[in-house]
């Protein structure tokens, strides 16, 4: 750990200490507690069997995990909550020896590291829901890999945006929020195929048999036998594969430019 | 080398080396709707072949999404130059679709054939002859249709006799059927069949093991009838001609006589009959159809003018007449199926909110203290206090909810066994359910009987039917079922009937104001806990073990109500220690369900005091699911028909009224 980027660090040991930022996220637990008994299954198994409607308390419990890691995770990345002891980006940024292309690939690691201990945390809701949802465990662990990635990104975007505007709080509040919506909520609108929710939608809730399966790029791979997955799920992967490492590379080239640019102020100011 | 590289890397030649020969029904003639004879004789000319032969059937509306396969499959292990003949007996229920028969080795199809079934089908009663020489044409009317069919194409599961009324044997020994086709034969005549046979000049073919055993009498020699005894009036313008007809050792119970001469004479074989005639039906005059008209008429009494089914129609509430279909399952009434009953008061099930909700409350209760108690001396602790409470609450959801709920397939059996009169079988009716809570497609592995099992079309809104397989077992008891879908959270039904080896003797007395009753069961199957039912009172009789006899002493002071709820049968099965103290098994539903449906039964013959012995028996099949929850089988003992008794009488569960609604076809 000693040898590890100063950011990683300093985010390990915020986790440990607690803080904030725990409290918030806490909260965040008990809202996706209560999404999961909205979506608990509420008549008997046989009424359930009866309705021929399984129950899509895993997707809920999934979704709202999404929703809340993603906004956790651009409040974090933006220093609107930070972990005790947790330096900001902009004291990092001043320090002399340090260096925007380091700075980044700290950050990007602290974000994986929170975002990882925060999925951790939602671990036994996802249990809970996954013992009576149909779906398996590789779909839940191919879902949670993509919030993963997705709320990484947004805590990147959300650090980019803060070292980007940070004098400015009204433009980074709003920011974030428009960042959320882009990030998360316009995909599902715009970009079905690379949606985290339409995709982990797509994963849980199938299309019935009589239903014709829309044409999608899974589809032509499913077709040309290279991959052994049906339908809509696939092309989510491919698509949210591509969408989630563009956006995440934007982001993070974004943050390495504003840290540069944060740089250069202090190296003026230094002179 | 050349032909083996074609043969190997060619389907197309290897298909060529393949022939398939396809037999329908009886004499190519089926009746629509019922369980089908199909004889199947593969010749191999190529190279060694390990295959599959299925038959597909097809049944349902497609127009409503509501059409599905059956496909009928086994092994078959075809050398170079083999010829095997297999057979099977199918539902055949629609004649839109053709009975299509495929050999494939894997997915790679060798032979394949379609059959048009509307050339072959009837909608009328079977007659079926087996005789060189004997036309029983003049028996055709609306309701029945004779046909001729080879001893070699009679079918191996006693369910290909379905749609057959009676089988006529003549000059034909038994013994040239295989073990299996006998004993089919005899099962379908315990289940009410009707076999007669007819004499002929060398009545030593009557005198073979098999016919002999199941005859009501062996012949002994000849004797001369003149054709005046026999045609009467008619018969005297015939001057002095004669017929032979057997001597019998045992007249036993002559249906039809001439004089001192037995002309045909009956036996109850379990609820069917056989029924002997000591003449040659080939020869004049009983030849004639006016000669043979009363005892027709008395041997084959006309079948009921049913509405016939076909086309696989979807239930539709009422139950409807021959197959049913109607599968309601919506709602906890008397006619809802067992299996049903069962699942929908079984202990497993969704973990209820409740016990999530505490759940959830005590894991994040636990984190918030972590983080409460989180200060700079034990930040440490705390940290890793929180790091760890995460997958220990994985673990603990996984003890706690997990073993609760049905993971992936399961299956929910419920086999009524019931012993038919005057005879070592009992018949099981077994209800199945099946669904899965996983995305798996289904596949259950079955063990002890060899029932024929027949998919029910749900009533329900968007059911989809799957195509289902059912694959024979190396063993005759074993069985495969797979089903083609992957959806979950759907429920579906099996029909599936069997018959099985089971022997129960029961018999009461009645003085001073008790019931001695003293019950003996000669089976293999344990009886684990039963009750006497007479008129509207039961009795706890306790459990009998396999090959075990007891007596009870049951006073009519302690006599329980019959008819009572799923509760009171609950605490009754709790008392008898069937069950442990909270323990709901859906046990109780089943017994208030089966008394409550054969309640009316009961009543409708309680004048003269009606009464039946039931109860559960270790289950006579087993079912293991791939990689899921292993399914519940409940074995019920149900004497199906009222029995007689009377006060101070004797009650006896053999003496079936056989002509009770319950049993039979």
């Amino acid at each position: 750990m000693r040898r590890s980027n100063p950011l990683l660090v300093a985010a390990w040991r915020g986790l440990m200490r607690g803080g904030a930022a725990h409290q918030e996220f806490l909260g965040m637990l008990v809202l996706q507690g209560v999404v999961l008994a909205i979506a608990w299954p509420k008549s008997s198994l046989y009424f359930t069997l009866l309705g021929q409607d399984g129950p899509n308390t895993l997707l809920a419990g999934l979704l709202a995990a999404a929703a809340a890691l993603c906004y956790a995770a651009l409040r974090h990345g933006a220093e609107e909550s930070l972990l005790d002891g947790q330096p900001s980006m902009l004291e990092w940024a001043a320090l002399p020896t340090s260096r925007p292309a380091n700075l980044t690939l700290g950050h990007l690691q602290a974000q994986m590291l929170v975002v990882a201990y925060r999925l951790l945390l939602c671990t036994p809701l996802l249990a809970l829901a996954l013992i009576i949802t149909p779906g398996g465990l590789g779909n839940l662990v191919v879902a949670v890999t993509n919030i993963g990635l997705l709320a990484t990104t947004c805590g990147v975007a959300g650090a980019a945006l803060y070292v980007q505007f940070g004098t400015r709080g009204t433009l980074v509040y709003l920011g974030l929020r428009l960042g959320f919506a882009v990030l998360v909520v316009l995909p599902a609108v715009a970009l079905p195929d690379a949606s985290i929710v339409v995709q982990t939608y797509a994963m849980y809730v199938p299309h019935s048999p009589g239903a014709t399966p829309e044409p999608t790029l899974g589809g032509w791979f499913e077709h040309s036998g290279l991959t052994r997955h049906t339908g809509p799920v696939n092309a989510g992967g491919i698509w949210l594969v591509l969408w989630h490492s563009l956006a995440l590379t934007l982001s993070a080239a974004w943050l390495r430019s504003a840290l540069g640019r944060v740089r250069n102020v202090e190296t003026e100011r230094g002179e | 080398m050349a032909a083996a590289l074609c043969l190997a890397f060619w389907p197309g030649l290897a298909a060529a080396a393949i022939d398939l020969s396809v037999h329908v029904g009886f004499g190519q003639v089926f009746r629509l709707a019922h369980w089908t004879p199909v004889t199947i004789t593969v010749e191999n000319r190529g190279a060694n072949v390990d295959a599959v032969l299925e038959l597909v059937t097809t049944a349902g509306n497609a127009l409503e999404h509501r059409q599905f396969n059956t496909h009928t499959a086994a092994h078959v292990d075809l050398p170079g130059g083999a010829r095997k003949r297999l057979r099977f007996a199918i539902m055949l229920d629609s004649l839109a679709y053709p009975l299509r028969v495929r050999l494939r080795s894997g997915s790679r199809v060798l032979a394949e054939t379609s059959i048009d079934l509307r050339k072959r089908f009837t909608d009328r009663e079977l007659i079926v002859v087996i005789s060189p020489d004997v036309g029983l044409d003049y028996l055709n009317s609306k309701r029945r249709i004779s046909t001729y069919a080879r001893t070699e194409r009679l079918p191996q599961q006693w369910r290909g006799y379905d749609g057959v009324g009676a089988v006529v044997v003549h000059g034909i020994s038994l013994e040239k059927l295989s073990e299996s086709q006998f004993r089919a034969l005899d099962r379908w005549i315990q289940q009410g069949g009707r076999l007669i046979v007819s004499g002929r000049a060398d009545y030593g073919l009557l005198r073979t093991p098999r016919l002999s055993r199941l005859l009501p009498t062996a012949p002994v020699g000849l004797r001369r009838i003149s054709w005046s005894a026999i045609l009467g009036e008619q018969g005297a313008n015939r001057g002095s001609r004669s017929a032979h007809v057997h001597r019998v050792a045992d007249a036993g119970e002559v249906t039809h006589a001439r004089g001192d001469v037995p002309l045909a004479l009956r036996r109850a074989h379990g609820l069917g009959s056989v029924a002997y005639l000591t003449f040659d039906l080939a020869n004049a005059p009983f030849n004639l159809a006016a000669v043979t008209a009363p005892i027709w008429g008395d041997l084959l009494p006309e079948p009921d003018d049913k509405p016939m089914i076909a086309l696989a129609e979807p239930g539709s509430g009422d139950a409807l007449p021959g197959p049913n279909r109607a599968f309601q399952p919506g709602t906890l009434r008397p006619d809802q199926r067992l299996s049903d009953a069962v699942l929908a008061t079984r202990a497993f099930g969704f973990p209820a909110l409740g016990s999530m909700l505490m759940f959830l409350a005590f894991y994040l209760g636990l984190l918030a203290t972590l983080q409460h108690l989180g200060r700079e001396q034990t930040a440490a602790l705390t940290g890793w206090g929180r790091l760890v409470a995460p997958p220990a609450f994985v673990a603990l959801a996984w003890t706690l909810f997990a073993p609760t709920f049905p993971a992936g397939p399961t299956a929910i059996a419920v086999a009524s066994v019931q012993p038919l009169p005057e005879s070592p079988l009992a018949r099981v009716d077994i209800d199945l359910a099946l669904f899965s809570t996983s995305r798996a497609s289904p596949a259950y592995s079955l063990r002890g009987t060899d029932p024929s099992w027949r998919p029910l079309l749900a009533s329900q809104d968007g059911y989809r039917p799957p195509d289902w397989t059912f694959t024979r077992g190396n063993r005759a008891d074993q069985q495969r079922i797979s089903v083609s879908t992957n959806q979950s959270y759907v429920l579906h039904a099996l029909e599936g009937h069997a018959l099985i080896p089971f022997r129960l003797r029961a018999e009461a007395t009645f003085s001073d104001g008790s019931y001695e009753l003293t019950v003996s069961n000669e089976s293999r199957q344990q009886l684990r806990g039963a009750w006497l039912q007479l008129g509207q009172d039961v009795w706890a009789v306790g459990a009998v073990g396999a090959g075990e006899t007891i007596r009870r002493i049951l006073p009519a002071r302690d006599a329980q109500p019959a008819r009572a709820d799923v509760d009171t049968w609950q605490d009754r099965l709790r008392q008898s220690g069937m069950l442990t103290r909270g323990e709901r098994t859906g046990a109780g539903a089943v017994l208030a369900r089966l008394v409550r449906k054969a309640s009316p039964r009961i009543a409708s013959a309680l004048q003269a005091g009606n009464g039946r012995l039931f109860g559960f028996v270790a289950a006579p099949l087993t079912i293991e699911t791939d990689g899921g929850t292993p399914p519940i089988v409940v074995g019920l003992l149900d004497t199906p028909a009222p029995l007689t008794y009377a006060d101070g009488g004797e009650v006896d569960v053999r003496r079936f009224d056989p002509a009770s609604p319950g049993l039979g076809r």
